[in-house]
């Protein structure tokens, strides 16, 4: 269902019973106007009633009529109607005119009169005058050609008038109702167009007192997401940071029982090895905290780019590769880099936990004996990061779910935590980057590629660096 | 070699004090950077390992004042450990005179190499003899000596095993070797360093230690484990 407008309503409102109002007062405006018309109209027919009406003499106990051919045509002529005449003596008699020519059935003084002779309709009038013998009565009429005309026209052209009346009543209420309703659209507008992290108050001025309140209680609910987010980003660093001291005593003193109980000579499947599956359970629970750390800390609006620094990517690989080198090593792994000189403008240590999390993952999936090589460079304007493993590959069905956090794939390894990727998706996303699951170049394996635009690059063409 | 290690937390300070004795450090641990004020007037250590969520003053606010004080101390080398691994700690406390961080939690292998190799390069511009498991290098005499005897180096590679053994367990890229032997000739190239580091492979078998690669990175320095 729509939701009801305020657009609609107020049109509905207005337009209907504007056009019934202007309706009503144009019908009473034209009666009004062709009042006098009518009257004038009349008035000339009673004119001639009068006239004739002054031709009827009395004789010898009868009534006369003393009107010749020529005052008939006289009394005839009219430039457009026909006008007919009837004179009727007392005992009911025709003295002249247009015998079958009819009055009203009561005749109270002049009485003007409509009826149809001769198939046409008439206006007349019926004008009784006072004999010695009796009343006579003058009746005349004439057709209704003027009169039609007189009230097509002045239908005409109030017609126009009124539609003209209409038409921009119409107008004026359109613009008013979308020029009142403006300020709303342009505040929905404005929230709309805002990145869901953007919590900055809207601005008021220049807004109308209706939409003030509103723009208000906007801001109040911003200001307390944004504290609440604050307090949420705050209470999981503290976490975090709370979690690292005591893993850090736990992580030295189990290194230091691991190194006592080879020293002693524990037998294999004994206290060594446990100690050993506790050094790596209290390893995983480090990398959790750390994860967990930085998506908090990555939970940033992107346009707060303080900290934002112009950082040589292949120095940044460089120093990945040669963090992990010891991890690889253990593996028997074959960690190695290939850059080529580009910088961008971004928060150092968002680009190390990118590299840290898809080195990571190489190292992770990747069988012993393997290789894992981080490439970075120019692309298209941009710059890219990527890391290529040798291992069993992502299945093209798991590419779009691996990015979820917590997710992990059916034939992931145990010890991840499934957050490697979704941190790399969320910094990421920070700068606009893709990232891109691919297949590596050669045999099994994956290329996982972190493209940055162009506008995060910042000129630095360096020649091709060869270490 | 003496380690003051400054740590308010009882588990982790049990921990470095167990690992870097184990190390073969003389260590001694103060819980606040007031005993740290006491320990270092009346004592001489080689480097110090100092936590910056120290009760009282803080860990920055020490480093800070030990920079400006007027005795030897002041240079002595110093490992920031912290819980926080924002960029602004770890910028703060460069700036501040610290010579490596370590965010928590760490690996103690990894704390201790740092440590080592902290020591190695503020100890070989005082002393003049650098060690890396069994080599020795005597930087006045420019002598390297295994257990097996004196190795001979041409200067060039006397340039680059000086370089190595002062960042041993680190990777050190091309170009930083390059810098090193870029005195003795401009028009050295990347290859050049491929050759020398091949020839010194050559010299230093059976001597303990090896010059790992990292594809694309560069080059480690590393004992070899018996």
């Amino acid at each position: 269902m729509k939701p009801p407008s305020i657009r609609t309503r107020l049109q509905l409102w207005l337009l209907p019973s504007l056009v019934l109002i202007l309706g009503a007062f144009s019908v009473f405006d034209f009666h009004r106007a062709i009042e006098p018309v009518e009257a004038a109209y009349d008035a000339a027919l009673a004119n001639t009633a009068f006239a004739v009406s002054a031709r009827l003499r009395a004789e010898k106990g009868t009534v006369a009529l003393d009107l010749d051919d020529q005052t008939v045509a006289l009394l005839r002529t009219d430039l457009i109607d026909r006008i007919f005449f009837r004179v009727i003596s007392p005992s009911n008699e025709t003295l002249a005119g247009d015998i079958g020519l009819k009055g009203p059935e009561n005749i109270v003084g002049a009485t003007f009169f409509d009826a149809v002779f001769q198939g046409k309709p008439v206006r007349g009038i019926a004008y009784p005058v006072a004999t010695p013998i009796g009343i006579s009565i003058v009746l005349v009429a004439e057709t209704t050609v003027k009169r039609d005309k007189a009230r097509r026209d002045m239908v005409a052209s109030r017609l126009v008038q009124d539609l003209a009346v209409v038409f921009f009543a119409v107008l004026v209420v359109w613009f008013s109702v979308r020029g009142v309703l403006r300020p709303l659209e342009q505040l929905a507008s404005q929230v709309q167009a805002r990145s869901p992290s953007d919590l900055k108050p809207l601005p008021e001025n220049g807004s109308p007192i209706e939409v003030l309140p509103l723009i208000d209680a906007l801001n109040r609910l911003f200001g307390r997401i944004g504290s609440t987010q604050d307090g949420q980003r705050r209470f999981i660093e503290n976490a975090a940071h709370q979690l690292r001291t005591p893993l850090a005593g736990l992580q030295g003193q189990v290194e230091l029982a691991v190194r006592e109980a080879s020293s002693l000579g524990a037998p294999a499947g004994g206290l060594a090895d446990r100690l050993a599956r506790i050094e790596q359970a209290t390893s995983r629970v480090t990398r959790l905290a750390n994860q967990l750390l930085t998506l908090s800390r990555s939970d940033r609006p992107t346009h707060d780019t303080a900290g934002e620094r112009q950082l040589e990517l292949a120095e940044l690989v460089a120093d990945s590769v040669a963090i992990q080198i010891d991890r690889a090593i253990d593996r028997e792994q074959d960690l190695g880099a290939e850059t080529q000189a580009v910088s961008i403008r971004a928060i150092e240590w968002e680009l190390r936990e990118v590299l840290s999390n898809l080195i990571d993952n190489a190292i992770r999936y990747t069988p012993r004996g393997g290789q894992i090589t981080v490439r970075c460079g120019p692309d298209e304007g941009g710059a890219f990061i990527e890391v290529e493993d040798s291992g069993p590959g992502i299945p093209a069905t798991e590419r779009d779910r691996v990015f979820e956090r917590f997710y992990r794939a059916p034939t992931a390894p145990a010890g991840g935590s499934g957050l490697g990727l979704s941190i790399v998706q969320e910094i990421a996303s920070l700068y606009e980057a893709r990232v891109e699951i691919g297949d590596a170049s050669r045999g099994t394996g994956t290329v996982v590629r972190v493209t940055f635009p162009e506008a995060v690059r910042r000129a630095c063409p360096s020649p091709v660096a060869d270490t | 070699m003496r380690i003051l290690v400054i740590e308010d937390d009882p588990l982790v300070a049990d921990a470095l004090l167990g690992g870097l004795r184990d190390a073969g450090f003389a260590v001694d641990r103060v819980e606040s950077a007031e005993k740290a004020d006491l320990a270092i007037r009346s004592e001489h250590f080689d480097l110090m390992v100092l936590d910056l969520g120290l009760p009282g003053i803080s860990g920055l606010d020490w480093l800070r004042r030990l920079r400006t004080r007027s005795g030897p101390e002041r240079r002595t080398p110093v490992l920031i450990l912290t819980a926080r691994d924002g960029i602004d700690d770890r910028v703060d406390g460069l700036n501040l005179g610290a010579d490596d961080y370590i965010v928590k939690p760490f690996v103690l292998r990894e704390l201790i190499a740092r440590s080592r190799a902290l020591i190695r390069r503020t100890g070989a511009s005082v002393s003049s003899s650098t060690q890396v498991g069994e080599l020795v290098m005597d930087a006045s005499r420019r002598e390297l000596h295994s257990r097996a005897g004196l190795i001979e180096l041409t200067p060039r590679e006397w340039s680059i095993m000086e370089y190595l053994m002062l960042h041993a367990n680190t990777v050190v890229s091309k170009d930083k070797l390059l810098q090193a032997i870029s005195g003795w000739d401009d028009n050295l190239g990347p290859n050049a360093i491929e050759v020398y580091i091949s020839r010194l492979r050559g010299k230093l078998e059976g001597a303990g230690v090896l010059i790992r690669t990292v594809r694309g990175v560069g080059y480690r320095l590393e004992e070899t484990v018996a």
